[in-house]
């Protein structure tokens, strides 16, 4: 299979790419090419398959199709994308400074939209691929501890959404992964988490949704039930709640 | 860069400690931390037994996330990976290439970058040394945030240094080891009985040039005549023909066993002197003589096929009390020290005694040529005073502790026992000179005046 996995230097992205084997074709993509250089060596060690580093920065928007291009020219065509960069500040960062906050907001969602659209025309042509979108259990619902993160996050899901309704019968195939806490640097040391999960545990429950072609997962999988909850609690209560 | 107020211990569940955790995912996140932190230790699997990595009220890295495999040479057997890595997954990864550890410790979850630190050795002492015999290279990320290359050829003082350094010259970022190339995954064992020290002493002698890796098992409680009552497995790793042949066809994938796991606390009764005695009679007696082919994982980490057996010794913790003494008058030292144990009436599972070889170049490496004695012990009250009288012992005949061992070593007792630490500390004051690496273990044993 030959995937592209962007925003590779995550935790998460990291597991996702473990999760290749000898045969495979990978492209790693990231600002931080040192690291994105590491990760390759160490998937293409241990799991025998064939790993590319690129620099890819998501907000240079200028540099997209010039990336594509390199992309189909090393690979041929593209089976599977995942989408895993993303940044997030916390809500007191995000409502004080203006720059952090456009930033989450333009990387998040913007940037993922427009790279995506940029894919999608090589694989509806083409008829076939697996596009893969992280975004997280925080778009569910807006709560005041996390809504500028989640709201990045809900705009991500309802383009998803569309997304997957645009590409009935086309052969291309778009899947829309909500993870819980994951145990990765994005959270580490933050307060007020539980039941968080290892990125493996993640990125194994993300491989299996993408070859059975699911359309929406939780990971693991009672963050639906406890997102369900969530967002079934009346709005009088809710907004007493500390959330 | 978050961090994580965690309270941390080491092997032996004492002490336990606070302090400040990052864990960071990139060498840039590592170093940005080294560059905000006064006061840091890097923290691997935390399998070194007292406060080696701990640091009270201050900062420690948690290293694991930085655990990538960079290169490997198929040819010369030389890896490089980050210090991250775990001794299990080098030998996941090694194994089926025909590679294995050239030095390994009694455990395989221990990271690359602790056993450095360590200057581990394994039951090839006598004849290969520490670890960093089979080091060629390291990356240091220094109190600067800047990366210094270190090996025995540049800048080879801070090479040395960092080698059995305990995390106190930087944080090793990377690591290239070479690996021993074998035929297969098993080990050919052979056991030998000793009624007594002196037999025992002489098996080791006897036996020295013959077999690649020697330990001993050793009765601590047997007494009297029967004092140094031990079983010698002396193991070579197996050729092809050794094995069965239905295993040569696979000689690289042992079937395993599966791993037991202690999920709680034992009461402390459950390991008292009587149920070790028992234990002791019974593994001497079951032993017999005999030569036998054994999987690299029922040789080199019996242990490790428990999850937490650390556990067994109940809440209140336990120490492992290693120590070295020379030739010249090891006998009668590990004689005396048995003695002790014997009388204490304090009982250790384990304990084990090994002959060592030449003493390596690491400044503050733990083996020297004579024989070194393991004892596993509880937690129990008096302990303090009684690890008193048995250093009193070991500094008597010119010996020493193990740093990755060692919770409650006196300041004095310790510099009187490594004469290379002088060199030690003006190597680090000169690329430490504000002691941003410290741990709990480095201020007690006064490697940093507090």
């Amino acid at each position: 299979m030959n995937v592209l996995i962007i925003g590779a230097s995550s935790a998460m992205a990291r597991s996702i790419a473990h999760q290749a084997d000898k045969g495979d074709k990978l492209i790693l993509l990231g600002r931080d090419i040192d690291d994105i250089n590491d990760i390759a060596s160490d998937v293409s060690l241990q799991r025998g398959a064939e790993v590319h580093p690129l620099k890819l920065d998501m907000s240079d928007r200028d540099s997209y199709q010039k990336v594509l291009t390199s992309c189909l020219e090393t690979l041929g065509s593209i089976d599977s994308v995942f989408f895993c960069h993303g940044v997030m500040h916390s809500q007191e960062d995000a409502a004080d400074d203006e720059a952090a906050a456009a930033l989450m907001l333009d990387i998040n969602y913007t940037a993922t939209v427009l790279f995506s659209n940029l894919i999608l025309k090589s694989m509806l042509a083409r008829g076939e691929g697996n596009l893969c979108y992280l975004s997280s259990v925080a778009g569910d619902r807006g709560r005041q501890s996390n809504f500028i993160y989640g709201s990045s996050k809900a705009a991500l899901n309802t383009y998803v959404e569309g997304l997957q309704h645009r590409l009935r019968n086309t052969g291309v195939h778009a899947l829309l992964v909500k993870p819980g806490f994951v145990d990765t640097g994005m959270t580490w040391g933050l307060p007020g988490l539980f039941l968080v999960a290892s990125p493996d545990k993640v990125a194994s429950d993300i491989w299996k949704a993408v070859r059975r072609k699911k359309y929406i997962i939780y990971t693991p999988w009672f963050w639906r039930i406890i997102m369900l909850i969530i967002k079934m609690v009346p709005r009088f209560i809710f907004h007493r709640s500390k959330l | 860069m978050n961090s994580l107020e965690l309270a941390q211990h080491g092997w032996g569940r004492v002490p336990v400690e606070v302090s400040h955790c990052y864990r960071p995912e990139k060498i840039q996140q590592a170093k940005s931390i080294c560059l905000e932190s006064k006061n840091i230790i890097p923290f691997g699997l935390g399998r070194s037994y007292g406060d080696a990595a701990l640091n009270l009220d201050c900062d420690t890295m948690l290293t694991r996330r930085l655990k990538r495999f960079l290169s490997f040479d198929p040819t010369s057997g030389v890896l490089t990976c980050e210090a991250g890595v775990s001794l299990e997954e080098i030998i996941n990864f090694a194994l089926p290439k025909g590679y294995f550890l050239p030095v390994t410790p009694g455990t395989k979850f221990v990271t690359l970058g602790g056993a450095v630190a360590a200057d581990v050795h394994g039951k090839n002492h006598h004849q290969d040394g520490c670890i960093s015999n089979f080091i060629s290279e390291l990356e240091l990320m220094t109190a600067d945030g800047e990366i210094m290359i270190c090996s025995p050829e540049e800048n080879s003082e801070v090479f040395w240094a960092t080698i059995s350094g305990m995390g106190l010259t930087g944080i090793i970022l990377r690591i290239s080891i070479k690996l021993l190339p074998i035929e297969t995954a098993y080990l050919r064992v052979t056991h030998k009985k000793a009624s007594d020290l002196d037999t025992i002493l002489a098996l080791f002698e006897s036996h020295a040039d013959t077999h690649r890796y020697s330990v001993a098992w050793i009765d601590c409680l047997a007494s009297g005549k029967n004092i140094g009552r031990s079983v010698l497995m002396l193991g070579d790793h197996a050729e092809l023909n050794d094995l069965k042949s239905q295993l040569q066809k696979s000689p690289f994938k042992p079937r395993l066993k599966r791993k037991k796991n202690i999920p709680f606390n034992f009461p402390s009764f459950a390991l008292s002197k009587l149920s070790v005695k028992a234990f002791n009679k019974l593994f001497y007696w079951k032993h017999s003589e005999s030569t036998h082919v054994i999987d690299y994982d029922q040789y080199f980490y019996p242990l490790d096929s428990i999850n937490n057996w650390n556990r067994m010794y109940g809440k209140r913790g336990f120490i492992q009390y290693q120590c070295v003494v020379p030739w010249k008058t090891g006998a009668q030292a590990i004689q005396k020290l048995l003695e002790k144990l014997a009388s204490s009436g304090r009982a250790s599972f384990l304990a084990v005694l090994k002959a060592f070889g030449d003493q390596g170049s690491g400044l503050l490496s733990f083996p020297m040529p004579g024989l070194t004695l393991a004892l596993d012990i509880p937690n129990d009250k008096g302990l303090q005073e009684f690890l008193i009288e048995l250093d009193e012992i070991v500094l008597e005949n010119d010996g020493r502790l193990y740093l990755a061992k060692d919770s409650f070593m006196r300041k004095d007792d310790f510099s009187q026992m490594y004469p290379k630490l002088p060199e030690f500390i003006d190597i680090k004051n000169r690329i430490d000179p504000l002691n941003k690496f410290q741990s709990s273990q480095a201020r007690r044993l006064g490697i940093i005046k507090s």
